[in-house]
């Protein structure tokens, strides 16, 4: 595959005296899609929110295409082209859907571009265009989650961080989306690093798979090689990972 | 075609409101317009971008304190009034740093602080602003005319506020009311599609700050004398509540807050000649019945006499059919 777009080395991030993660190695290669794995509180969310800038790390590096960006301010972030799709939507609730998309084009100058980039969405997410003026409030929490994946594909990032993007969908919505992630990944070369609580999903479309445990990587390596039911079972009911440092063989 | 016959008439009205009212009343209304120009800019900070100003009061001083300066020293009214709304968004922009960290009630504390301390320099710098002593304000002479009658005044205090809502709507639909709004409502979530926080939050306690200055330049020439006291913490907290009971987050909330604002006093005063002697004498009475209504405000009607005008009004369009309350504006709570 091609070289790294991102490279994380070392990466802490403490809240006070607790290290929510600790010595996170990651190496991703461009246009390549990361599924992060791992139970409730393994700081896969800390990971995304340090990564956008969101949390400063206390220690490690950040490499992306080239250029450090520990530490950097989010809107600092997105200017470098890593978009981040919070837990949660996190929309502007009395803007309308229009709005919100074009909110998620704030960095961007190019008038046509964005404007085709608007049409682009709104035909991959029919209701985002059927419902463009209504306030996003209003949309189900299915529609939510599309326009705020929508919104961040707005700025046109070469890399898109997406947290939990399944939570809260129907089954035929969250594969939907799925594939129309894959597509940008096809097409337009987009990496993308998806925290999933559904696993299954998430590594149907992944190439990498990393499982975080107690906020340390404790498994890296081929999606498939993933994919093995024991192993899925295993910490979608909660138990603990942490000790098998290898994935296991399919 | 109603709104714009509701508008046609509510323009026509304002317009021959001098000929209409007596000059007491005339001079309730040019009030009323100073305060909307102050509601505008506390509006932008407070229901727009979703900071806190316990310190407002202190802006209108400083814009009084320097139209009353510049005019002692000969300055024509359209320099000195600019200069108040410039000094005003100056300090308006020293005290938003702090806004770039604090959030709620620690920026209510730190905006109160630096009203105090205003209201100390006003009493202090003798030299200038003539101390607890106060200052006289002549009458406003613009371009050689001097401005005495109180419809004179009338209309150049309505001009002014007529050019604040048209400029407060016009700021809203631009990219920076986008950007204000979206901070309002999400703040990671807009620094993380690009939008500078800290520099936004500057520009609108700025401008927050700068439109409160420019009334605070009429509002020297309405009262015609201003002292330290006139600018302390009560006023701030009705300018607050000012916004609050007109309804946050809307630009007619903020002519509905000023015309609260000045109606209930008048109000208060004639039902002083009702109540019983005890209560009616009673001081203090203003300001309980601006908390009383404050709490109300916020328990039941929380979009504010804009949120009630715009129920009833439709309600009275569908006939009584009751529409469900529109979804109230709310400082998004999140942890960090």
């Amino acid at each position: 595959m091609a070289e790294a777009i991102l490279s994380v080395a070392g990466l802490e991030v403490r809240y006070g005296a607790l290290a929510a993660l600790s010595a996170v190695g990651l190496e991703l290669p461009e246009g390549a899609i990361l599924a992060v794995l791992g139970a409730n509180g393994a700081g896969k969310t800390t990971l995304l929110r340090a990564l956008a800038g969101v949390l400063v790390p206390a220690r490690g590096t950040v490499v992306f295409r080239g250029r450090s960006i520990a530490g950097l301010p989010p809107e600092r972030i997105v200017r470098a082209g890593i978009s981040h799709v919070p837990e949660g939507r996190e929309l502007f609730p009395l803007l309308s859907v229009r709005e919100n998309l074009l909110m998620g084009a704030w960095i961007r100058r190019d008038a046509a571009g964005i404007e085709r980039d608007l049409a682009r969405l709104c035909s991959e997410f029919p209701v985002l265009g059927e419902r463009a003026r209504q306030p996003a409030g209003r949309l189900s929490g299915g529609e939510q989650q599309m326009l705020a994946i929508a919104r961040a594909l707005m700025a046109r990032p070469r890399l898109l961080l997406m947290d939990e993007p399944s939570l809260g969908l129907a089954p035929r919505l969250a594969r939907e989306l799925f594939r129309m992630i894959d597509r940008r990944r096809r097409e337009d070369g987009l990496t993308v690093l998806v925290v999933e609580q559904n696993a299954r999903l998430a590594l149907g479309i992944a190439d990498l798979a990393c499982v975080l445990a107690g906020g340390r990587v404790v498994a890296q390596g081929p999606a498939r090689s993933l994919l093995g039911e024991e192993f899925i079972r295993g910490f979608r009911l909660g138990d603990n990972p942490a000790g098998r440092t290898q994935a296991p063989e399919p | 075609m109603a709104r714009t016959a509701l508008a046609v008439a509510a323009a026509a009205l304002l317009l021959a409101a001098p000929l209409l009212l007596a000059e007491y009343s005339l001079a309730q209304l040019s009030f009323i317009c100073i305060y909307v120009v102050a509601g505008a800019g506390l509006m932008l900070l407070v229901g727009y971008t979703g900071q806190i100003s316990l310190g407002h009061a202190a802006f209108l001083g400083v814009g009084a304190y320097t139209e009353a300066i510049a005019q002692a020293r000969g300055l024509p009214f359209p320099v000195s009034a600019a200069a108040s709304g410039l000094l005003a968004a100056g300090c308006g922009a020293l005290v938003g740093l702090p806004a770039l960290r604090l959030k709620g009630i620690y920026l209510a504390i730190a905006t109160l602080a630096f009203g105090f301390i205003a209201v100390e320099v006003f009493a202090r710098w003798e030299a200038l602003t003539g101390g607890n002593a106060g200052m006289a304000v002549a009458p406003v002479v613009l371009f050689g005319h001097r401005l005495g009658e109180e419809w004179e005044f009338y209309y150049l205090c309505l001009a002014v506020a007529v050019g604040a809502m048209f400029a407060l709507a016009n700021l809203l639909r631009s990219p920076t009311g986008r950007a204000l709004t979206a901070i309002r409502d999400a703040e990671i979530p807009a620094r993380s599609l690009g939008i500078d926080a800290a520099h936004y939050k500057t520009v609108a306690f700025a401008l927050s700050a700068g439109a409160t200055g420019i009334a605070g330049a009429l509002y020297a020439h309405r009262i015609g004398f201003i002292s330290p006291e006139a600018f302390d913490i009560l006023l701030s907290i009705e300018l607050l509540t000012m916004i609050l009971v007109g309804g946050l987050g809307s630009a007619a909330g903020v002519v509905f807050g000023a015309a609260f604002l000045i109606a209930v006093p008048q109000a208060l005063i004639l039902a002083r000649e009702l109540l019983p002697e005890g209560i009616a004498r009673q001081s203090g009475l203003q300001p309980a019945l601006f908390g009383l209504v404050l709490v109300l405000t916020v328990l039941f009607e929380p979009e504010g006499l804009n949120g009630l005008w715009l129920r009833l009004r439709s309600r009275a369009r569908r006939g009584g059919a009751a529409p469900g309350r529109r979804r109230a504006y709310r400082k998004s709570e999140r942890t960090p």
